[in-house]
């Protein structure tokens, strides 16, 4: 689910930086440092807008400038039981791959309709109920989170294909 | 089928278990209550302070056991009031989710985070999937059960459409990269010399590489095997093909797009370093974990796979691009084979890769190949020599040591980076032709370089990279008779198994296989690793090789490469020449050792080079040993005729013919005690030795030898060791020569003609006579070795044998009339014999 929340950041600026457009080049080195990384609860999309860059403060014997930054930033946390898109990476025959934006998500085949069965003589391989449905790398899918797990640098869940209005 | 729990082995037997609090049919959750159970113990008691004022108390504790697993209980296997002694197993539970996929830690079918541990936890549940089997994950991990399921259904699959599975490699298998710019720039200038050959070169760019020095964005230049599209169509038919190689992911996927475009052979079955788990050995198992009857390997290294030798077909390694080698091959042990031969067409041999890395920059690091064959020799003995003993050092670190992998990592940059510093290939190619115009002697050479290249331009300037390998077309081969012997063999068993009697007589089959009839049969599936060493085996059944100059130093016979290999194809492989021996086996860089000069003395011995091992094993069919006979020295097969004529004289007297002789004196041997490796060495190294001193003889006479007297003189010559060894090295030069002669092949071989050409030499056959003297000397060998511990090449040797010509000049008193007759004997297992001694002394 995506939130909008207020964080904080500390940035520190090396001197050579100091001057005139410092706030600039404070919240570019922000969005560089903060967009797009996993906290290990959310994945920060984006960045709104810096509500308050602090004084800079001298950091003794470095003489680099740090400061804290009050910013607003779209974030998004995968709950157990969410819905989401996801376009699929890599089949195999225990199950496939997904990626939602930043997460890599994994459908076993206990959680694929069990119409739905591995194909491993199509190229590419494929799940697929010989119908409408086919599942091989690239395809939409639209899953059902059923688990989640946070590692330091990103997340990763487990999600299912097997309900109504899924697949 | 519930899972039973167990009790463990934490709590304090003997329990009595008082109360189970649930049913069965209950449903539980991990942590929450089963049962209560009781135990007595004894606790002190008393005034603390105070040892005197304690005693012993017993004491009741009720507790309670936990379940550590979600289910419901299917039933108990204990009952209220039970006393229990020891661990057992107490309550049958079905399971919710046996959690049998997991990703990433979690669970792939209930989404529960595995890694979790509690106090009721028995054990880790991410230890009920840890079985490793898709291609392109290392996440994803499954159950033992759940493998063999998706193993059993691939299986299945593949029996219906009647495919075996074939895993290949990359890198000189199918393929040869390089990063050689000079490739590119061949490729772009149409009036290169090489422009033919590098015409069809594929290259490609690896972006996300990580940072790399000098190699980061460099170009890779891939070029295929030659026929290797039509090949792997029509291997396609029969197999499914799978790529494992040692590469990263994205180079092999970058291969897999060129060598497949479409995704048609290999799909996504591709397996890299990335996702292989081992850096130095590629195992099967990795990628069937259960069973690996239906699986042919495809590779040029026999020794990356230490498990699944039997399903293995070794191919010959591609080395398109002259002097590169593997560049990936700085993560697998080091190679154990002796540099390769050079093939009739006259390639470099690969030079060892960490050979490369460790000279420093200035110098030129892949060796330039001079076309020089002798240049080529020598480089080749000094790397040896350090590659050996590197290797020791690899397999000493194992293949997981974090810095060894570092330092792999390191090296395998530093080797990629000499690769573009400094150009082999452009060395090479300008040597070539700066040879070329500087001299026409070498014409005859280049011309037989430059026939099999593409004829197109036949005598314009020479180039160095040449197009022309078959292997591929044996390989398809091969493949065809693997995929039809193990469907034959299948069918076989198919209608045995439906005739039903057969089947129930054969303890394999069971009830369940003829239920499921059809094509489906998994019970009676042959095993590639049984049927494929059939099909290899008649290839050289009969043959009892010896081979010479081909087990490098240190190394057992029995676990070299090639005795490993020419075993899997029937032949039988020996340490020494005997008369079961029906060839011989020499290295081409090395053709006139002590082994090739026993040999010539058996006329059925065939005597080939190791170029007719390898064709008949790529080809799995014995080659007609014609073309391959080392030719054999005219000395040689001089001194053979004379020998056997006097031989023939002599035998009357002492009833050995030369092959029984030297058969004999092999086994008197034996009881020296030498390690068969350092044995081999030596007489690798040595080379020739013909008229060298002799340990001991044969002949039975010397059993009533004056062994005192002769131990009195080994005793006064002992005693002047030092003395006659400095004079040694100034005295007769023939002497000297000879010590130095030890130290460089080359040299030997012409000192060595010399030698048996001028057999008639009066020095020659002082010595010999001298020689066949000195029957004491089995004596004057073991001192002699404890003096002088050293190996194999020192003066000591030369010392040893002054000192036995000494002792045989002084010991002309002695005067036996027998000697003359030992004369001619002697001479035939001098050579033999006296290395052995030397190498005993070595050893």
């Amino acid at each position: 689910m995506f939130f909008v929340l207020s964080l904080t950041h500390q940035v520190t600026l090396h001197p050579s930086y100091f001057g005139r457009n410092m706030h600039e080049l404070v919240t570019g080195k922000l969005l560089k440092d903060v967009e797009g990384t996993c906290t290990g609860r959310y994945f920060i999309i984006t960045i709104m807008d810096t509500v308050d860059i602090s004084e800079g403060r001298i950091l003794p014997g470095s003489g680099l400038a740090e400061f804290t930054v009050h910013y607003r930033a779209v974030v998004w946390r995968p709950f157990k039981g969410e819905t989401v898109d996801a376009i699929v990476t890599s089949v195999n025959s225990v199950g496939f791959f997904a990626d939602a934006g930043p997460l890599p998500l994994f459908v076993s085949s206990h959680l694929i309709p069990p119409d739905i069965k591995f194909d491993a003589n199509a190229t590419p391989p494929q799940f697929t109920n010989n119908e409408d449905s086919v599942i091989e790398v690239g395809t939409h899918v639209r899953v059902k989170l059923i688990g989640t797990r946070a590692e330091v640098g990103g997340m990763y869940a487990i999600a299912s294909i097997k309900e109504d209005y899924l697949g | 089928m519930g899972k039973l729990l167990r009790l463990g082995p934490q709590l304090k037997y003997p329990i009595t278990i008082s109360k189970l609090v649930k049913r069965p049919g209950d449903a539980i959750k991990k942590e929450e209550r089963l049962l209560e159970y009781k135990f007595t113990w004894m606790k002190t008691v008393g005034d603390e302070s105070d040892q005197w004022n304690q005693w012993q108390q017993e004491q009741t504790t009720i507790a309670y056991f936990d379940s550590p697993a979600d289910g419901t209980i299917k039933g108990w296997q204990v009952r209220e009031g039970q006393a229990i002694t020891g661990d057992m197993a107490f309550v049958e539970v079905d399971e919710d989710c046996p959690h049998s996929v997991q990703f990433q830690g979690m669970c792939g079918i209930c989404g529960k985070d595995m890694t979790e541990m509690s106090w009721a936890s028995a054990s880790l549940d991410t230890e009920r999937a840890k079985i490793n089997m898709t291609h392109d994950q290392t996440a994803l991990r499954v159950s033992q059960e759940e493998a063999s399921k998706a193993e059993e259904e691939t299986q299945r699959r593949l029996l219906q459409h009647r495919k075996l599975t074939l895993v290949v490699d990359l890198d000189q298998t199918i393929i040869h990269a390089c990063i050689e710019p000079t490739v590119g720039e061949w490729q772009r200038d149409p009036n290169s010399p090489n422009y033919e050959a590098v015409k069809n070169v594929r290259s490609f760019q690896l972006a996300d590489d990580g940072p790399r020095g000098v190699a980061s964005g460099c170009n890779y230049y891939i070029k295929m095997r030659p026929g290797l599209e039509e090949f792997l169509a029509s291997v396609a038919e029969l197999y499914e093909l799978h790529v494992y190689t040692m590469g990263t992911r994205a180079y092999a996927i970058n291969i897999a797009k060129i060598v497949d475009p479409d995704k048609k052979l290999f799909g996504d079955r591709i397996i890299s370093r990335d996702e292989n788990g081992s850096m130095t050995q590629k195992s099967l198992a990795r990628l069937f974990p259960e069973n690996t009857k239906m699986v042919v390997i495809m590779d040029d290294r026999s020794d990356v796979w230490p498990h699944n030798r039997l399903n293995l077909i070794k191919v010959v390694p591609y080395d398109f691009f002259i002097g590169i080698g593997d560049i990936n091959s700085s993560f697998l042990p080091k190679l154990q084979e002796a540099p390769k031969p050079d093939p009739p067409k006259s390639r470099p041999p690969k030079p060892e890769t960490d050979a490369t890395v460790e000279t420093p920059t200035g110098e030129a690091p892949v060796t330039p190949q001079p076309t020089d064959e002798e240049k080529k020799e020598e480089t080749k003995a000094g790397e040896e020599g350090r590659v050996s003993a590197l290797q020791e050092l690899v397999r000493m670190g194992g293949g997981d040591d974090q810095q060894l992998l570092q330092e792999q990592t390191a090296e395998q940059e530093k080797f990629l980076e000499a690769q573009i510093k400094d150009r082999p290939l452009l060395h090479m190619q300008e040597k070539l032709e700066k040879e070329e115009s500087e001299e026409i002697e070498n014409e005859a050479k280049e011309e037989k370089k430059n026939s099999d290249t593409l004829t197109l331009h036949p005598h314009q300037r020479h180039k160095i990279l040449n197009d022309d390998d078959e292997e591929l077309i044996h390989l398809e081969r091969h493949l065809t008779a693997v995929h039809k012997a193990f469907y034959d063999e299948y069918d076989g068993a198919l209608v045995n198994a439906h005739g039903g009697r057969v089947a129930q007589l054969k303890p394999g089959h069971n009830r369940k296989m003829s239920i499921k009839g059809d094509a489906a049969d998994l019970q009676v599936v042959p095993d590639v690793a049984v049927v494929m060493p059939e099909l290899k085996r008649p290839t050289l059944e009969g043959c009892v090789l010896v081979l010479s100059g081909l087990v490098p130093l240190g190394i057992e016979l029995i676990s070299s490469e090639i005795a490993m290999q020419a075993q899997s194809f029937g032949a039988k492989v020996e340490k020494e020449i005997s008369s079961r021996t029906t060839h011989l086996v020499v290295s081409t860089n090395r053709q006139r050792t002590s082994k090739v000069r026993e040999a010539a003395q058996r006329p059925k011995i065939k005597i080939v080079n190791e170029i007719w091992l390898y064709d008949s094993m790529s080809k799995w069919e014995k080659q007609d040993e014609k073309p391959y006979f080392v030719h054999i020295s005219e000395a040689d097969r001089r001194r053979i005729s004379s020998e056997r004529a006097e031989g023939d004289i002599s035998s009357s007297h002492s009833n050995h013919d030369p092959d029984s002789s030297s058969d004999e004196g092999n086994e008197s041997d034996e009881p020296d005690d030498m390690p068969s490796s350092q044995e081999e060495a030596a007489d690798d190294d040595e080379g020739v030795m013909p008229d060298e001193l002799e340990g001991h003889s044969p002949i039975d006479d010397l059993k009533s030898f004056n062994w005192d007297a002769a131990d009195d003189e080994l005793a006064e010559f002992m005693g002047s060791d030092s003395e006659s060894e400095t004079e040694n090295d100034s005295s007769s030069d023939r002497e000297s020569t000879r010590g130095v002669k030890r130290k460089s092949d080359e040299k030997s071989s012409d000192d060595e003609g010399d030698d048996s050409d001028a057999s008639t030499s009066r020095l020659a056959k002082k010595q010999n006579t001298a020689k066949s003297r000195t029957t004491g000397l089995k004596t004057v060998k073991t001192p002699n070795s404890m003096l002088s511990e050293s190996s194999l090449p020192t003066p000591g040797v030369t010392g040893d044998e002054e000192d036995a010509r000494g002792l045989a000049e002084d010991d002309s008193s002695f005067g036996d009339d027998f000697e003359k007759e030992m004369e001619a004997e002697m001479e035939a297992e001098l050579a033999r014999e006296e290395e052995e001694a030397k190498s005993g002394d070595g050893g």
